[in-house]
C-alpha cells in the first residue's frame, strides 16, 4: 500500500469522523438546546379540537306541543382549506361532487369560498360566499340520500375535503306556521363573535338564531358545545382522543303562543285576505297584499297568537335555493314575507286610534262623558273642508255614538280646539300640551312594545318637537328638490313648501292625527297592547311570546314574564280616569252589535262570548284603505285582545272585523269551530317535561263564571243615524 | 494422545476421529471465516437494522391500522428484508476473493441492464423518479441500489489491478473507471434520481482518491462536480420541484406547505424528542404522520422523536462505528482491490448517511436517499448487507490484521 493511499485513507477516516461529529452536534442542538421550542410546536401540531354541537332546545307552545324540533339529516360538507391543498384547487373534486349531488361545481365553489371583505362583495356583486370560519367545512347539501353519503364515505380518495355525516337540523312540523315568531338558524359571522350578545361561548362554527325567538333566546336554546381534544395527524384526521367534555343540550323554550289559536289566527287572516282579493268593493279590486293578526292575553300580557301574512316555509331556508327561486319565495315579489307585519309593519291605524283620541279629548276636558257633540257631514278645518266618512252627518250626538259610529268630524273639532289652544300657548311663550301625542305615548304608541322578538319597530307619533327635528335633518334635501328641474312643477311646489314650512305642525295634520291618519304609524302589536290595556283596566304590558325556559332535566330554568310598562289608571300619576276608560270600553262593546262592525258580527252568538271592538279604515294615498279591527272580550271579564290588520283591503268592517270574529270563534269554539281552549282560558301551568324529553300537557282551566257587566258608567242610547267607519 | 492400536480398525477417515474437528471447532478455528469475520461491523449492522425494524413499525402501524391492515405489515417485510440481506451478505463474505473479481463485470452489466429496464415501460415512477421495476406480487426492485455495489467492485477491480510496481493508477485507468461509472450514472440521472447520482459521485471520488490517483484527477473531479452543480442551478436544468427540494432546507418557510413543510415537520419531530425521547410508539409527530416518507427517507425522525438524543445519537454512533471499521479494513486489506472495495463502501455509506440524516436535521437538501440499514426498503437493504459482506470478505482475506 502506497503512502499516498494510506494518507488518503486517513483523510477519509477524518472526513467520516467529521461528518458524524457534525450530525451529532446538530442533533444536540435540535434536541437538547432548541428542544423545548420544538416540543411546544409538536404539542400544538398534533392537537385539534372538535366541537360537538349540542342539541338545540325545542320550541313548544303553551300546551307543550312541539313547534320547532330537531331531526337528523345527512349533510354533505366541503372544506375549502382542504381543497386548496390539491393541485387543481379541488376542481376535479367539486366536479365529481357536483355530479353526485346535482349542483353546478361553479355554485359549489362560490358557496365554499370564504367571503371577501364587505366592500369587495359589493364591488364584485358576490352574493354567495362562506362567511364562517375558512377552516370549517361548509354544508353544501342537506338531506342527501344514504346512497350519496355512503358513496362519499367509501370513495374518500375521490373526495378529499368532503364529508358526509348525520347532523341535527331544525324541523318545523307545522310548515309555514309562525315563521316570524320562531326565526331560523344561520351561521354566526366571524365578526360577530365576542361582541354584544355573542360575547361568550360562541365559536365560528356555531349556528345562531336569526329573527324570532331563536335569536332572542339563542343562549337558552343553544346549550353548550362539547369539546373533544384529539390528537390529529397531518391530514387533520383524528388519531386518538385526549380529552372529552360532553355537550350540554340546550333548554326547551315554552311559548305562551298556542298552536290552535295561532292556526286559527293564521287561517282567519288568510281566509279574509283571500276574500278581499276575490271580492272587489266599490273602489275596485282589493289587493290585500299583507296582513297581521295578534291575540294577546290581556290579564297577563302574553302573546297567544302572532300571525303575519304572507308567510313562508322555514324549512326551505336550509336548502339550496337558486337566487331566482329565493327571490320568488322570500323577495319583494313574494310580498317580503320575512317582514313580520305584526311587529315590523307600520300602518296608519285609522279609527282604531280613536281609543287614544277619545281618552285624550276627555282627559283634556274637551269632551265630557255626558256631553253632546255635533257630527256634521263636513267641517271646515283651516282652509279646507274635511268630510265625515262618506260625507254623512248625524247632527248632535253623545260620546257613545261618536265612538260606536266613529264620527270623524267630532274628532276634527277636538283637534282644532286643541291645536288653537296649543298655538295660543306657544304665542304666550308656554309649552304646547299636545294631549293626543301624550296620550298616544302613554298607550305605548311611538315606542317599541319591548316584545321578545328582534327588530321591532317603534312607529311614529309626531309632535311639534320631533317634527322640527326631522325637518332639520331633511330640509337640505327638500330645498334642493324644490329647484330640481327633474321634478314636476307640482312636486317642486310641495318640496318648496316643505323646505320652508316643513317644521310647522299644521292644523290639518292635527286633524288627521286625531282620526289615526296623517303621520300616525303603529304596529298591529302596539294596537293589541293598547286595547289590552283598555280591556284589563289600564295596565299596559310589554308583551312576551315566551313563557318559560325549561332545562333538559325538566326543571324550569326561568320564567319569562311580561313587564308592566305603565298603569294608566292606577298609580300616582294616572293618565286616564278609570271612568273614562270604562266608558270607552263599554261603548266599544256596542260596536259589533249596533256600530260599524255590526255587519261583520251579524248573528254572532253574543250570549256565549260577548266581545267589544273598534273598526279602523285608514286611507292610504293612491291605494285601497287599510282594514283594521281591534277587539277584546269577553266584555264582562276580558281575557283576550285581538287585532287584525289587512293592507289595501277596504273598510275595517268588511275584512278585519270578520277575521277577528273567526278568531273568537276558534278560541271559544263558537259557530261550529273547534275550541282552541276547552274552557276558553289559556293554560296557567307549564307543560311538564321529563328527563327523557317527553312532554305532559298542562290542565286547562275551566271557564270562569260569567261576571256581571261592569257598572258605574251610564251609557246613553246610540243615535239612529249612521256615520262612522 | 498415542493410541496407535486404534489405527487397526478400518479407517473411516484419514484423520483420527479424535483429531477430526467438529463443525463447531472448525468454526472457531483461528483461520475460520467466522473467527475472522468483522463482528463489530456485523453487529452494528444488525443493531441498526433491528432498530430500523422498530422505527419502521412505529412509523407505519397507525396508518396501516387505520386502513384496516395488519399494523405489522411493514415490520414483517423489514425483518424479511434483513434476513435476505444477511444471506446475501454471507454469500458476499464467503465467496472466493478471486471469484469476486471475476464476477465484477457480470454484476456491472447486470446492474446496467437493470437500470436500463427501469427506464423502459417495465419501470415505475415513485416520487418523481422512475427508479423501480415492479416484479408483481408486491415485489419491486430498485436497480440503482445494486448498481452501487457493482460500481464499488467494478472500480476496485480496474484500479486495484496494478501492473508491476505501480503506485498509482495511470490516466488510462482513471478514464476507464470514469467511463464505466458514467454509464450507470447517466441512466440514474435519466430517472432522474439526483441523490443516488451524488452517492455515485462521492463514491467514485473516494475510490479514486484511495487508489492513489494523481491529485490533479481528484481535485479536477471535485472542481467538475462543483461546476456541474452550479451549472444545473444556474441554467435551470432541474424541474421546479427538484429545485425546491434542494433549496427548501435552507429556507423552509419559503414553501412551508410542500418540501419546506416536510423539513420543518422533520425538525419538529426530532427536536421535540429531547434527550430521552417520547418513547417508542409515543411520538405525536410520528403517530400523527406529520413527517412524510417516515419509514423510508425520514426514518431518522422517528428515532429522534421517540428515542430522543440517546437513541438517535446511538444510531449515529453505530453508523460511525461501521464507517470506522470500514476505513480500518481498507487500511489493513491484503491488496489494493480489498482496500478500494472497503473505501468504496465507506464513501458510499458515509455520504448517504450524512445526506439522509442531514436532511432530517435541516442541514442538507431533501433528496430521496434512504438511511443504510434503518430505512425500510428491500433493494437498499440487500445492497447494504452485500456491502457489509464485501467488507468482511476483504477483512477475512487480509494478512496483516491484528
Amino acid at each position: 500500500m502506497s503512502d499516498r493511499t494510506r494518507l488518503r485513507l486517513a483523510v477519509l477516516q477524518l472526513l467520516v469522523l467529521t461528518l458524524v461529529g457534525t450530525l451529532l452536534a446538530r442533533l444536540w442542538y435540535l434536541q437538547v438546546l432548541a428542544g423545548e421550542q420544538y416540543e411546544r410546536i409538536a404539542a400544538d401540531n398534533g392537537r385539534g379540537t372538535i366541537a360537538e354541537r349540542a342539541t338545540r332546545g325545542r320550541i313548544l307552545d303553551d300546551m307543550g306541543r312541539p313547534l320547532v324540533v330537531n331531526r337528523t339529516s345527512l349533510v354533505v360538507s366541503v372544506s375549502n382549506a382542504e381543497l386548496e391543498k390539491l393541485e387543481d384547487d379541488g376542481a376535479a373534486v367539486l366536479q365529481r361532487l357536483g355530479k353526485l349531488i346535482k349542483v353546478k361545481p361553479s355554485v359549489l365553489k362560490q358557496e365554499i369560498k370564504p367571503c371577501p371583505s364587505w366592500q369587495e362583495r359589493q364591488e364584485q356583486k358576490i352574493t354567495v360566499c362562506n362567511n364562517g370560519s375558512p377552516l370549517q367545512p361548509v354544508p353544501v347539501a342537506t338531506d342527501v340520500t344514504t346512497d350519496v353519503a355512503f358513496h362519499i364515505m367509501e370513495h374518500r380518495e375521490d373526495f378529499p375535503g368532503v364529508e358526509a355525516k348525520a347532523v341535527a337540523v331544525r324541523a318545523y312540523p307545522h310548515g309555514t306556521l309562525a315563521p316570524h315568531v320562531f326565526g331560523y338558524l344561520g351561521r354566526i359571522a366571524a365578526d360577530e363573535i365576542g361582541k354584544g350578545k355573542y360575547d361568550k361561548g360562541y365559536d365560528p362554527n356555531d349556528l345562531v338564531g336569526r329573527g324570532g325567538v331563536e335569536e332572542v333566546y339563542d343562549r337558552d336554546l343553544k346549550g353548550e358545545s362539547g369539546l373533544q381534544t384529539v390528537a390529529v395527524n397531518r391530514h387533520g384526521r383524528q388519531t386518538r382522543v385526549l380529552e372529552t367534555r360532553p355537550p350540554r343540550p340546550g333548554n326547551d323554550l315554552v311559548l305562551s303562543l298556542d298552536l290552535n289559536v295561532q292556526k286559527t289566527a293564521e287561517k282567519a287572516l288568510a281566509d279574509w285576505m283571500a276574500f278581499a282579493r276575490r271580492t272587489p268593493d266599490k273602489n275596485g279590486v282589493r289587493k290585500a297584499p299583507s296582513g297581521a293578526a295578534v291575540v294577546v292575553d290581556v290579564k297577563t300580557g302574553r302573546v297567544v297568537a302572532l300571525a303575519s301574512n304572507p308567510t313562508f316555509d322555514l324549512s326551505r331556508f336550509g336548502a339550496r335555493i337558486p337566487a331566482k327561486e329565493y327571490e320568488r319565495l322570500f323577495g319583494e315579489k313574494a310580498g317580503d314575507p320575512m317582514v313580520s307585519r305584526a311587529v315590523q309593519g307600520l300602518f296608519a291605524p285609522g279609527s282604531t286610534f280613536k281609543l287614544v283620541s277619545t281618552a285624550a279629548a276627555v282627559e283634556a276636558g274637551r269632551a265630557p262623558l255626558q256631553g253632546t257633540y255635533n257630527c256634521p257631514g263636513a267641517l271646515r278645518v283651516g282652509n279646507s273642508m274635511k268630510s265625515n266618512f262618506e260625507g254623512r252627518g248625524m247632527g248632535p250626538i253623545n260620546l257613545f255614538t261618536t265612538l260606536v259610529e266613529s264620527c270623524d268630524t267630532v274628532y276634527y273639532q277636538f283637534a282644532m280646539d286643541e291645536w288653537y289652544a296649543d298655538q295660543a300657548r306657544i304665542e304666550r311663550g308656554e309649552k304646547p300640551r299636545e294631549v293626543l301625542q301624550e296620550m298616544a305615548r302613554d298607550f305605548g304608541f311611538g315606542s317599541p312594545t319591548g316584545i321578545d322578538l328582534p327588530d321591532e319597530r317603534a312607529g311614529l307619533i309626531r309632535d311639534r318637537g320631533s317634527l322640527r327635528k326631522s325637518w332639520e335633518a331633511d330640509k337640505d334635501r327638500l330645498c334642493k328638490l324644490a329647484t330640481d328641474p327633474s321634478q314636476t312643477p307640482y312636486q317642486q311646489a310641495i318640496a318648496r313648501e316643505n323646505c320652508l314650512e316643513g317644521w310647522r305642525y299644521r292644523l290639518g295634520s292635527a286633524a288627521n292625527d286625531y282620526v289615526g291618519q296623517g303621520d300616525v304609524l303603529v304596529t298591529p302589536l302596539q294596537m293589541a297592547m293598547a286595547y289590552a290595556a283598555l280591556a284589563n283596566g289600564g295596565t299596559l304590558y310589554s308583551p312576551r311570546v315566551a313563557k318559560a325556559v325549561i332545562g333538559p332535566d325538566g326543571k324550569v330554568v326561568r320564567h319569562v314574564k311580561p313587564k308592566v310598562v305603565r298603569e294608566l289608571v292606577k298609580g300616582p300619576d294616572p293618565v286616564v280616569g278609570a271612568e273614562t276608560l270604562r266608558y270607552i270600553a263599554n261603548s266599544l262593546a256596542a260596536v259589533p252589535t249596533q256600530g260599524t262592525a255590526r255587519g261583520a258580527f251579524a248573528a254572532y252568538p253574543y250570549g256565549q262570548v260577548p266581545i267589544a271592538g273598534k273598526t279602523g279604515t285608514a286611507e292610504v294615498y293612491g291605494k285601497h284603505d287599510t282594514s283594521w279591527f281591534a277587539s277584546y272580550g269577553p266584555v264582562a271579564d276580558p281575557r283576550y285582545a285581538i287585532v287584525v290588520m289587512v293592507e289595501q283591503a277596504g273598510t275595517g268592517g268588511s275584512v278585519a272585523a270578520p277575521a277577528v270574529r273567526q278568531i273568537w270563534d276558534g278560541i271559544y269554539g263558537l259557530e261550529g269551530h273547534r275550541a282552541a281552549f276547552a274552557g276558553g282560558e289559556p293554560p296557567t301551568a307549564l307543560p311538564k317535561i321529563a328527563a327523557d324529553g317527553t312532554i305532559t300537557r298542562p290542565k286547562l282551566p275551566a271557564r270562569p263564571p260569567a261576571q256581571p257587566q261592569q257598572a258605574g258608567v251610564a251609557l246613553p242610547a246610540p243615535d239612529r243615524r249612521r256615520a262612522g267607519r | 494422545m498415542s493410541g496407535a492400536t486404534e489405527w487397526t480398525t478400518p479407517r473411516a477417515s484419514p484423520v483420527p476421529l479424535s483429531q477430526r474437528e467438529s463443525f463447531r471447532e472448525k468454526a472457531f478455528q483461528r483461520e475460520s471465516p467466522l473467527r475472522r469475520l468483522d463482528w463489530i461491523t456485523v453487529i452494528c449492522a444488525l443493531a441498526l437494522s433491528s432498530l430500523g425494524a422498530l422505527l419502521v413499525w412505529s412509523a407505519t402501524r397507525n396508518n396501516l391500522e387505520a386502513n384496516g391492515l395488519d399494523p405489522a405489515t411493514f415490520l414483517k417485510r423489514h425483518v424479511l428484508n434483513v434476513l435476505i440481506g444477511l444471506a446475501l451478505g454471507a454469500v458476499a463474505a464467503l465467496i472466493d476473493y478471486r471469484m469476486l473479481r471475476a464476477y465484477a463485470p457480470v454484476v456491472y452489466i447486470a446492474s446496467a441492464i437493470g437500470l436500463l429496464a427501469v427506464l423502459s415501460p417495465l419501470g415505475r415512477e415513485i416520487n418523481g423518479a422512475q427508479s423501480w421495476i415492479v416484479l408483481g406480487g408486491g415485489f419491486q426492485i430498485q436497480p440503482s441500489e445494486f448498481a452501487k455495489v457493482a460500481l464499488v467492485v467494478g472500480m476496485a477491480m480496474i484500479l486495484g489491478e496494478k501492473r508491476d510496481n505501480e503506485t498509482e493508477p495511470r490516466d488510462g485507468d482513471v478514464l476507464l473507471v470514469l467511463a464505466i461509472a458514467a454509464v450507470p450514472m447517466l441512466l440514474i440521472l435519466l430517472q432522474p434520481d439526483f441523490g443516488t447520482m451524488m452517492v455515485f459521485v462521492f463514491t467514485i471520488l473516494g475510490v479514486l482518491a484511495v487508489s492513489g490517483a494523481p491529485t490533479r484527477w481528484v481535485a479536477g473531479l471535485v472542481m467538475a462536480g462543483v461546476l456541474a452543480g452550479w451549472g444545473i442551478l444556474h441554467f435551470d436544468l432541474l424541474k421546479p420541484y427538484q429545485e425546491k427540494r434542494l433549496t427548501a432546507f435552507a429556507n423552509p418557510d419559503a414553501d412551508p406547505r410542500m418540501t419546506g413543510y416536510n423539513v420543518t415537520q422533520a425538525k419538529v419531530a426530532i427536536g421535540s424528542g429531547r434527550v430521552t425521547g417520547k418513547g417508542l410508539f409515543q411520538g405525536t409527530q410520528t403517530t400523527g404522520q406529520f413527517v412524510p416518507e417516515q419509514q423510508t427517507d425520514f426514518v431518522f425522525t422517528v428515532a429522534g422523536e421517540e428515542l430522543g438524543f440517546v437513541g438517535a445519537g446511538g444510531i449515529l454512533l453505530l453508523l460511525g462505528m461501521i464507517l470506522w471499521r470500514g476505513t480500518r479494513i481498507a487500511m489493513n486489506a491484503g491488496d489494493m482491490f480489498g482496500s478500494l472495495v472497503a473505501a468504496g463502501v465507506v464513501s458510499w455509506f458515509a455520504f448517504q448517511s450524512f445526506v439522509n440524516i442531514g436532511m432530517t436535521l435541516g442541514i442538507m437538501p431533501v433528496t430521496g436517499l434512504p438511511l443504510p440499514f434503518v430505512s425500510y426498503g428491500g433493494s437498499a437493504m440487500f445492497a447494504n448487507f452485500l456491502a457489509i459482506g464485501l467488507l468482511c470478505n476483504v477483512k477475512m482475506r487480509s494478512n496483516a490484521w491484528d
